[in-house]
């Protein structure tokens, strides 16, 4: 059944819609990785964005709820070129398509991908509708206006043995960034404690002024923002913070370390950034586009990372900040 | 860390002749690394014996030595270049191997020479067997589980160890010979028994299979601030027990998840830094059981590889230039990545698009060769095809090789009915590994075989046969549709799906350029998308372009009226190669020279002609009427060249003149003129050239009759080959009708030629290049096997060695009156054969001959950029060449035979080509030049010691001539009776062999107890001996030098004489040709 991607500027796609849902509004996003669709679409950061893939086959692995990001599918709708009937991996349980199916998601393939990521690179994200029917540019964005996306907080153990406490505060965290925590012996706790932790936040969550609110509070706290929580973070606490045309969103984003001068290549998923600027200080930067990658500020006391560092350079961090 | 300046000059060694396993990636991979390092200002000097290759170019190096391939020349090199560090990750196996023994023999220390790129304490990490389990092991790596028995009750205890199903390895046998899988204790008993007796030294290993298995590949790269990138992964559609050089890969991999690849990269990560690789690319080959994700490593190449070839054009990311630069210092942060033109090397590619290797092979050309494929590498060449699906990418890959089918079946020519076939058959072909193992499948699929039975019977991952399933049902539902009734959407679909016009002419019951119409009609048309190693995230400065059936195009052309498409040789096979590469890349340095725009169509990803930055633009697509067509009404170039890349592009020139394209040089007719055997006759008897007596047929009957008038012997062959397929000499009725019936298919359109064949006639070879006023003879090269050798089999001198001056002086006029005639703008090569004196014309050809880069390599002229210049109106004399070129120093070409790679197989040679590549020998000495072109070549000729001589009746006249010379030189001769009576009054020394047959110890014994050095064999009758045969097969396979022709033998003496005279010196070409 035909199916179609309506821009908020007005542009349209064709696609071929495979799920019974024939409707679906969120942030266009796309993502350039070959792999790891299961943890995509459950990325909880993912929650309101239609995921565009820009590798052509999808589903060839199936689905093994093993490699999920959360217990659902946080992304609203995705789209892809070519969805793959069977699947074929000795993990997987059950298709792509069924699995989009069964939790009521839009899932459609038959979209020339390339056509729409070139379109992204001149345009940059946007909102869109995928439907059964056109819309209009003022219609999509009217629609996205009304729209609530609530992420799901995902279930993470809570191993208070570990070393150092942290409250963590949930904009759309993943399953990986809570093993990630644990690993770093870092336990979350409501109690007081130094040391606050922003999970990557969905652009639902670094909208909201409560958010913003919240994170005044923990002023002569130590602070670390992962993703895009660092714009709750500039808007606290008055950074300029920047907008990447189109998100580092892949598996496969080069990363220096300003210091030691090493490279890492790295995953993320993230739109904005916050520049050099006064009282902040550039640690990590993208190779590409030299935008920042990861940052602390002069008295040591905030940090954010925009990729997912390597234990030691998360402790590293922490010392620095005098986290212990 | 930046630039290196401690190291001002930088040896290259290349890897050689082209050979199964080792083809033209390694020219591909040498000439970025020589274009990298001298943009960085560092003088390079390049050893490789390769003529045929970009790399040997003067202008590639500083100081460029086409010389043998050996400790010895390479330590002379070095002693007299003296330079500051060795790379010898870019060679192949070759250039490590001797980096490795110049190493190990001191050399390197001795004149303070630096391993770059990989050190050899990294090279033994990846190479010895010991070592390599061990460092795998300190990283936590598994090898297949395995143990060496020398005894059966060894071999019990192994067992126990390792569970089944197991393989045994018999040591220091041929090809596998004796070894095989056991599944159960019973086979494992009699089949150890077997191995151990196979085995010369009793010893056979026993390994874990991992038969089945998946099999996938990293290439991975380092620099030295120790950053590690992955370029791609890979995954073979056939599992493990085929070589990784036989099997169909899809980049990137596909049917493994994130989990699983990050596991994999991680392994090839920790890999490339426990052999600590300190500036370069490792190939990394990993097993997973499809059953349980289980991971063992199959092996490791810390060097630039096929595989790192295919990854580099799969995805933009140039990997041999990177690791030249990373090798003298270079971070990835300070290496600019030149196809987006904005970001630097240390990334990931991002691909979105789906890649396929496809391999071809070449097993018609050996009787009796095993066309099963297994762990040993047997594909002689590659096409490379990029699709958006699966579907489209192996039907691209298909039509790319050039084997005469459109896609995956469905063509007209399948092997099988899509209902009633033997499925006992088809389940034999699909669970042998073979060639045509698809299109089996297919036929399975398409006789009731399910996925889940094929997928039990060969282990094919069910997600690649449910894509071949998906075809199946598309043809099934268009089934009953033709041209008129098929359905917009469906055309589409197919389109999508890869389908050439020609596979759905014959699904459609119509025709190819009914189907176009249609289609362009319909305005379903292909459209292009870019190679930009980013995933269309990043604008492209210098992306390439593959085609596809989308919305959108993002391929522009230019307005450009100064624009040539060049159409490239497509994959490797024996009789086309590397050499029309080199001259297809030469056209395009010569029309950017003149200010042209220079588009390239190829899908061989080993060439140089599909770096990205060999033309202007770049079309990754196979060379067939429709793919080429498509692109020449995109583009509207001015005019396309095709007759520098061999038959590929030739069988096309017809088919594109009669479409109004307008072809550059020698016209279509011309050519056509050559080929027509009526039309050619008619013109040499007007220019009173002579030509031996010849004839057509299309039929037995006709063939007889051309026989009785003409006399045996008769050289026959089918028209519009290359490399002498099919051809063969015939001495009888009864072989003729043989020939006729099962060798190849006559038909009007496609006569059989029938020619005298001259016995013993010396055969020259001339390549020569016109303008339409000025013909220049480029060179004449005299063979040293007698006509009836394939030309590219033979070797050859130029200048020649042995014919008169005056009788040159013939051969040159002759070419001069042929120019003219055939109307030749451009590129010509005419065969001639000598007897008594007179000149007989074999055959012409108005176009690039293999010959080419050996001419120019020899003369100093680059004549494929000279013939590029004539094509575009640029005369001769305007480009201020006016004179022919005669060197004073002596170029021997030899040719390279894969015979030890098909064990048993007779390794005589005839006039259908069976070499894969060439190398030169280059001396002011005909002997030596010839004998450095016999040691570049592998024929490892001693000095003294045993030969054995048996000599054909008709040349028995020679033996007493030969055998004093050989006990002159401090040979011994060994020789059967008869041989011996006819020489033993003067030479008294001479051992009595027993002949094969007439009781032992006979021949073989003795060549397997390693009593013969030399073996000087010509062939004794028409038909090859099975005894003979199985003679030449054991010393192949023993690698004793063995000489086949009389030619050869008196070449081999004269060389032989002159190394007592003389010491081999090293000279670079461009002290040649200065």
């Amino acid at each position: 059944m035909e199916v179609y991607l309506s821009l908020a500027d007005g542009k349209v796609f064709v696609g071929n819609r495979l799920t019974q849902k024939d409707e679906a509004c969120g942030m266009l996003s796309f993502n350039t990785s070959a792999f790891g669709f299961e943890e995509i679409i459950t990325n909880p950061a993912n929650t309101g964005k239609i995921i565009m893939f820009t590798f052509p086959l999808v589903g060839v692995a199936g689905i093994n709820y093993i490699d999920n990001q959360s217990n659902i599918i946080s992304a609203e709708a995705v789209i892809c070129k070519e969805n793959s009937n069977i699947y074929s991996n000795f993990r997987a349980k059950t298709s792509f398509a069924e699995y989009m199916g069964s939790n009521n998601k839009l899932y459609a393939d038959g979209f020339d991908t390339r056509a729409i990521m070139l379109y992204l690179r001149e345009h940059g994200e946007m909102p869109a509708v995928l439907s059964d029917k056109k819309y209009s540019g003022e219609e999509v964005s009217d629609k996205f206006a009304n729209q609530n996306y609530n992420f799901k907080q995902v279930n993470y153990p809570i191993n208070s043995n570990k070393k150092i406490k942290a409250k963590i505060l949930d904009f759309g965290g993943s399953k990986t960034f809570y093993n990630f925590i644990d690993e770093c012996s870092i336990y979350s706790t409501d109690e007081e404690c130094d040391l606050i932790i922003l999970s990557n936040a969905t652009f639902e969550e670094y909208n909201k002024e409560d958010n913003i609110e919240l994170i005044k509070k923990y002023k002569d706290k130590k602070i670390i923002a992962f993703g895009d929580s660092s714009v709750l973070l500039a808007k606290a606490y008055n950074y300029i913070y920047q907008s990447l045309s189109l998100g580092h969103h892949g598996v496969n984003i080069p990363v220096k370390n300003i210091k030691t001068e090493k490279d890492h290549i790295t995953g993320q998923n993230h739109l904005y950034y916050i520049p050099e600027q006064e009282n902040i200080k550039v640690i990590y930067k993208n190779i590409h586009d030299n935008t920042t990658e990861a940052f602390i500020s002069a008295d040591n006391n905030i940090a954010g990372f925009n990729f997912k560092p390597s234990k030691e350079t998360l402790i590293n961090t922490l010392n620095q900040m005098g986290v212990k | 860390m930046p630039r290196r300046d401690d190291i001002k000059k930088i040896l290259i060694i290349g890897s050689g002749p082209i050979v199964i396993g080792q083809a033209c990636e390694f020219d591909y991979s040498g000439s970025q690394a020589c274009k990298a390092l001298r943009e960085e200002g560092y003088e390079v000097v390049l050893v490789n014996s390769n003529p045929a290759t970009i790399m040997t170019d003067p202008q590639m190096a500083d100081a460029t030595y086409i010389e043998p391939l050996t400790i010895e020349s390479l330590e002379k090199i070095i002693a007299k270049e003296r330079p500051d560090a060795l790379l010898p990750t870019l060679g192949g196996q070759v250039g490590l191997n001797l980096g490795t023994f110049l190493e190990r023999e001191g050399i390197l220390k001795k004149y303070n020479v630096e391993m770059l790129g990989c050190k050899a304490e990294s090279i033994a990490k990846a190479e010895d067997r010991k070592l390599f389990k061990e460092t795998m092991e300190s990283i936590g790596v598994r090898t297949p589980k395995s143990g060496i028995a020398e005894t059966m009750d060894e071999g019990m205890s192994i067992i126990k160890e390792i569970g089944f199903p197991v393989i045994l390895r018999p040591a220091f046998t041929m090809g596998g010979a004796g070894g095989g899988t056991a599944y159960n204790m019973e086979e494992y008993e009699k089949m150890l028994q077997k191995a151990l007796e196979t085995s010369p030294v009793h010893q056979t290993l026993i390994e874990e299979s991992v038969i089945g298995w998946k099999e996938v590949e990293f290439e991975v790269m380092r620099d030295s601030a120790d950053n590690v990138i992955i370029i791609t992964s890979m995954e073979n559609i056939d599992p493990m027990g085929v070589h990784t050089g036989d099997s169909i890969v899809v980049a990137p991999a596909l049917t493994l998840t994130n989990d699983e690849l990050v596991k994999l990269a991680d392994i090839a990560k920790k890999i490339i830094r426990a052999i600590n690789v300190t500036g370069g690319g490792t190939n990394v080959q990993l097993g997973v059981n499809p059953i349980n994700g289980d991971v063992v490593i199959i092996e490791i190449n810390p060097r630039v590889s096929r595989s790192s070839a295919l990854a580099s054009k799969a995805t933009g990311f140039p990997i041999a230039r990177v690791a030249a630069k990373l090798a003298v210092g270079y971070r990835f942060d300070e290496i600019k990545n030149d196809i987006t033109g904005k970001t630097m090397s240390n990334f990931e590619p991002a691909i979105d698009y789906v890649v396929m290797k496809v391999c071809r092979f070449a097993f018609e050309k050996f009787a009796g060769a095993d066309p099963t494929l297994t762990t040993q590498m047997k594909a002689v060449g590659e096409s490379m095809a990029i699709g958006r699906n699966f579907k489209e990418s192996i039907q691209k890959g298909i039509r790319s090789l050039e084997i005469g089918r459109y896609g995956l079946g469905s063509d007209g020519k399948d092997y099988c009915p899509k209902t009633g076939a033997d499925i006992d058959l088809i389940k034999a072909k699909i669970s042998q590994p073979n060639a045509l193992r698809l299109f089996y499948i297919k036929h399975g699929l398409e006789n009731g075989l399910t996925i889940d039975k094929i997928n039990d019977i060969c282990k094919i991952d069910k997600w690649f046969l449910n894509e071949i399933k998906q075809l199946v049902d598309f043809e099934k539902s268009i089934e009953k549709d033709n041209i008129d009734t098929i359905s917009k959407e469906n055309l589409k679909k197919a389109k999508e799906w890869g389908y050439s016009d020609i596979q759905l002419a014959y699904l459609l019951k119509s025709d190819e350029m009914s189907i176009r119409a249609k289609r362009e009609e319909l305005g379903i048309i292909s459209t292009y998308y870019e190679v930009d190693t980013c995933a269309g995230e990043i604008e492209a400065q210098k992306p390439y372009y593959y085609s596809t059936y989308e919305t959108f195009d993002q391929c522009n052309a230019t307005d450009n009226k100064k624009k040539v498409i060049i159409l490239g040789g497509g994959p490797n096979r024996i009789g086309q190669g590397i050499e029309f590469d080199y001259c297809c890349v030469h056209a395009s340095y010569a029309l950017k020279e003149a200010g042209y725009e220079a588009i390239i169509i190829n899908c061989n990803p080993e060439t140089v002609s599909t770096d990205f930055d060999t033309s202007d633009k770049l079309y990754f697509e196979p060379l067939t009427r429709e793919d080429v067509l498509n692109i020449i009404e995109k583009e509207k170039p001015y005019g396309v060249i095709v007759q520098l890349g061999g038959q590929t592009p030739l069988n096309l020139s017809a088919h594109l003149k009669a479409e109004g394209v307008n072809i550059l040089g020698t016209s279509p007719e011309s050519i056509d003129l050559a080929e027509d055997r009526k039309l050619f006759s008619k013109m040499l008897d007007k220019l009173g050239l002579r030509q031996t007596l010849n004839e057509t047929a299309t039929n037995v009957e006709e063939a007889l009759d051309a026989a009785h008038r003409i006399g045996y012997p008769l050289l026959v062959r089918p028209s519009y080959v290359l490399g002498g397929r099919a051809m063969e000499i015939v001495y009888d009725d009864t072989t003729l009708i043989t020939y006729m019936k099962t060798a190849v298919i006559a038909s009007p359109e496609r006569p059989v030629l029938v020619d005298k064949f001259l016995d013993d006639a010396i055969e020259v070879d001339v390549d020569a290049i016109s303008d339409g006023e000025t013909t220049l003879v480029c060179g004449v090269m005299e063979h040293i096997e007698y006509a009836g050798v394939h030309s590219g089999d033979s070797a050859c001198s130029l200048p020649t060695w042995s014919l008169k001056r005056n009788i040159v002086d013939e051969i040159k006029r002759q070419t001069y009156l042929l120019a003219k005639e055939l109307n030749v703008r451009g590129l010509m090569n005419i065969q001639f054969a000598v007897k008594d004196d007179i000149v007989y014309i074999i055959e012409v050809n108005p176009r690039a001959s293999r010959t080419v880069p050996f001419v120019s390599k020899a003369t100093g002229k680059p004549w494929a950029k000279i013939a590029t210049r004539i094509m575009l109106g640029i005369s001769l004399k305007e480009q201020g060449i006016t004179s022919e070129v005669t060197p004073t120093h002596v170029c021997v070409k030899e040719a390279v035979f894969p015979f030890v790679k098909f064990p048993g197989i007779d390794c005589m040679l005839g006039p259908e080509m069976k070499s894969t590549g060439e190398v030169m020998g280059i001396d002011n000495n005909f002997g030596i030049a010839y004998l450095k072109a016999q040691i570049a070549a592998g024929n490892k000729i001693p000095q003294g010691g045993n030969c054995f001589l048996s000599l054909a009746d008709k040349d028995q006249i020679h033996t007493l001539d030969i055998a004093k010379k050989l006990v002159k030189l401090g040979f011994k001769i060994y020789a059967t009776h008869g041989t011996r009576e006819a020489i033993i009054d003067e030479i008294s020394d001479v051992v009595l062999v027993n002949k094969i047959e007439m009781g032992r110890p006979d021949p073989i014994d003795y060549i397997k107890n390693g009593d013969f050095d030399m073996i000087i064999n010509t062939p004794s009758g028409r038909r090859p001996k099975e005894h003979e045969v199985q003679m030449r097969a054991t010393a192949i396979a023993r690698n004793v030098p063995i000489i086949t022709t009389l030619a050869a033998a008196y070449a081999t003496i004269i060389g032989l004489e002159a190394q007592k005279n003389n010491r081999f010196g090293c000279k670079s070409l461009q002290e040649y040709t200065n």
